[in-house]
């Protein structure tokens, strides 16, 4: 048995983009729509619903194919799991270097909630360049 | 700046080896379909153990399943 990998790594990237484009509608429906506190909780039960449908699927995988049939990630996954990490990383310390930038500068302005939704936008975008330069690497190949 | 490519007779050796498919090659490296499939693309460079272990299925030396080019 063997996990398809890039199949689910394109559904992982129609979730994280329709997560990311219903995050920028509340954002600029509302901008005081984060005080509410209703975002924050749909992010982190969205965020808490990845974690335990990962977990979920590997429970399955330990439970249901045979020791020696398991074969989750071979050489190749691992490589372009890695390759792809490392892009996220990259994006994500773009992004809060940015973000710091923008509050050295607009901290009088601008409102905390405005940083901290800058904050969980970076959070997605990371999780999108992960998740797309996985899908990329699969499809290109990677050397 | 040399451009290097790596060229592999996967493909053909699969088929002198009574037809093997894909699938059995993956079982028997274990690892899955898409990474035979580009293996055998040249999409994927394998690790040098993966490449002995290829090499060994089909009991032939390195240099038989794996060409190295380079050119300036």
């Amino acid at each position: 048995m063997h996990v398809n990998r890039e199949r689910f790594t394109k559904g992982n990237l129609a979730f994280s983009l329709a997560f990311f484009v219903s995050f920028l509608y509340e954002i600029f429906k509302s901008p005081d729509f984060i005080n509410s506190y209703i975002f924050t909780l749909i992010y982190f039960l969205g965020v808490l619903g990845y974690i335990v449908g990962t977990v979920t699927q590997l429970l399955t995988l330990h439970f249901t194919a045979r020791p020696k049939d398991i074969n989750v990630d071979d050489e190749r996954d691992k490589f372009i799991v890695s390759k792809s990490y490392r892009n996220a990383h990259i994006s994500t310390i773009v992004l809060v270097n940015v973000i710091i930038i923008c509050f050295i500068f607009y901290n009088k302005t601008l409102q905390p909630a405005f940083f901290f939704n800058l904050l969980l936008g970076t959070l997605l975008i990371s999780h999108i360049v992960l998740v797309s330069t996985r899908v990329f690497y699969y499809k290109r190949g990677i050397q | 700046m040399k451009n290097v490519s790596i060229t592999n007779n996967i493909r053909k050796l699969r088929f002198n080896s009574s037809e093997m498919t894909q699938q059995e090659l993956a079982n028997k490296l274990n690892v899955s379909r898409q990474t035979v499939i580009a293996i055998e693309g040249g999409k994927y460079s394998p690790t040098l153990e993966l490449a002995f272990r290829i090499a060994e299925v089909f009991n032939v030396p390195l240099e038989e399943v794996f060409q190295f080019h380079a050119s300036s």
